[in-house]
């Protein structure tokens, strides 16, 4: 098995006002990655080009270790995708629509679909048009796990889902994958959708990779230090990523926490960092802190 | 390839009330005259492929189906099989309700019997010419440039043709575009010779159905969804 579920080097993708440059990213195999990012940074961009829905510039995706491009349906057949907008034609119902995709795959599980339906609560019969969102949703979740995928790309699945739906589907996913250990790539501006089962998080902004990083290090060894506005002279500025000014004070998000307790001394707080703080602070802070 | 046919056949499945009544519906009118069944037939059999491209635009699967293990030029093959199948389809059709209208109506106007006949195998061959023909035209600019502007690009595309084939008409005193058609097909078919002029006729159509496949699949390939 590749150390690697998927690896894209120096892509390039452009549209009018977008650019997306020499983008690198890896994904570990048998790890959730979570990608993060404002709307526009280019989450939805990456995703499609893995999928190849659109055609990219320049650079290489390798999936399973395979070019993505020479290599598609082979590629295909052992990624579960699921789109923002669940995309399934209207008057087909869950059990007719198995019917239809299953012959696609070899992995396909009739069993494996019925019993996906039963557990997330899918009425078989009712058309796909009858189905509220979250169960729109549910039932693409439950198409990409029949049959078998290796990589599961997800691309801003919970956006437009109220809060109770959002954390049922959390926890079924999170159940299977705790059960299977299947790769993730999960792309959503809803940070905290991530904090619980994310191995790792990569920030996308701008159509660029600011940093990809293990969850436990940004929990672990960054830092929110908050303070009078002062307290940014005491910081070693490459130490930090993003700061915001509000009329309290200000906040500055830093890479490495126990430095900064030690440069700023008592009296200054720093909480541990929510992955909504890094990702405020980094691309809608005060200024745009380039990373190492 | 057969896993994308299923597919569409199954996608189809909720319309069929809709469509297989309809089809009888207009046919029927054919009873007016041979030239209305000839082209209400052909409008129908090119309808199975407008049809499914209308099903992919609406529910915006053309995206759930670049998602399935399938490259691009095989989504694009398998429609073409699909739309020459509902060709030859609608084909046979026409001459079944052909043959029960002049059955059931044998003194009805401009039935014409022997050469040039609508049930000749010129007749029949235009009728599936013409509609292959029109699939032909539209599957590239419907790969090309989706359903909308396909639509629209087959449209200009369709009245040039027609401006071309009425002036074509008129010019040859023919009564009908399809009779003109009919007998200018009989009249190659006279002049080569039988064995000649059919498998000229089948090459040609195989030549444009490459042609056509490969435009469909160089601008699928670049079409970003």
């Amino acid at each position: 098995m590749e150390d690697n579920v998927l690896e894209i080097r120096g892509v390039h993708k452009s549209y009018p006002g977008f650019t997306m440059r020499d983008v690198d990213l890896v994904v570990p195999t048998g790890h959730v990655t979570g990608l993060i990012g404002p709307n526009g940074a280019g989450k939805t961009t990456l995703v499609k080009l893995v999928m190849n829905l659109i055609t990219r510039e320049a650079g290489e995706i390798d999936v399973f270790g395979l070019d993505n491009l020479l290599h598609e349906a082979e590629v295909k057949a052992r990624i579960g995708f699921v789109y923002d907008e669940p995309n399934f034609p209207h008057d087909v119902n869950a059990r007719d629509l198995g019917r239809a995709i299953g012959p696609f795959y070899r992995g396909w599980s009739g069993e494996r679909y019925r019993r996906l339906l039963g557990e997330f609560g899918i009425p078989v019969r009712k058309r796909f048009k009858a189905l509220s969102k979250g169960m729109q949703m549910k039932l693409a979740l439950a198409i990409a796990l029949a049959h078998d995928a290796d990589l599961l790309l997800m691309d801003e699945p919970t956006a437009g889902l109220d809060l109770e739906f959002r954390r049922d589907l959390l926890e079924h996913l999170a159940a299977i994958l705790e059960d299977e250990r299947k790769s993730v790539l999960f792309s959503t501006h809803v940070t905290s959708d991530l904090e619980r089962f994310a191995d790792f998080i990569t920030l996308i902004r701008d159509g660029e990779i600011v940093f990809s990083l293990p969850t436990s290090d940004l929990r672990d060894a960054w830092g929110v230090v908050k303070g009078a506005a002062d307290v940014l002279a005491r910081l070693d500025a490459p130490d930090v990523r993003g700061v915001r000014t509000g009329p309290h004070g200000v906040e500055a998000l830093v890479a490495n926490a126990s430095l900064a307790r030690t440069k700023c001394g008592p009296g200054v707080v720093i909480d541990r960092p929510s992955l909504d703080d890094v990702l405020v602070l980094m691309t809608r802070g005060d200024s745009y802190v380039e990373s190492h | 390839m057969k896993a994308l046919i299923r597919k569409d056949l199954r996608l189809l499945a909720p319309y069929w009330w809709l469509i297989l009544p309809g089809h009888v519906l207009f046919s029927a009118n054919g009873v007016i005259s041979p030239e209305f069944l000839f082209w209400i037939g052909v409008a129908l059999a090119a309808s199975f492929t407008v049809g499914l491209a209308v099903i992919d635009w609406r529910f915006d699967a053309d995206r759930f189906v670049a998602a399935l293990p399938v490259d691009r030029p095989a989504q694009v093959r398998a429609r073409y099989v699909g739309a020459i199948g509902a060709a030859v389809l609608g084909t046979a059709l026409y001459v079944a309700y052909g043959s029960v209208i002049v059955a059931a109506f044998p003194a009805r106007l401009g039935w014409r019997t022997g050469a040039g006949a609508w049930n000749s195998p010129e007749g029949i061959a235009v009728f599936f010419l013409v509609a292959a023909a029109l699939v032909l035209i539209l599957l590239p600019l419907l790969f090309r440039l989706g359903l909308v502007r396909g639509i629209w690009s087959f449209g200009f595309v369709a009245l040039a043709v027609m401006a071309v084939a009425i002036s074509r008409v008129s010019n040859a005193g023919a009564e009908a575009p399809s009779q003109a058609l009919v007998e200018e097909l009989a009249v190659f078919v006279d002049d080569r010779g039988a064995a000649v002029a059919w498998p000229l006729v089948l090459a040609s159509l195989m030549g444009l159905i490459w042609l056509s496949a490969r435009l469909s699949i160089a601008g699928f390939r670049s079409r970003e969804l």
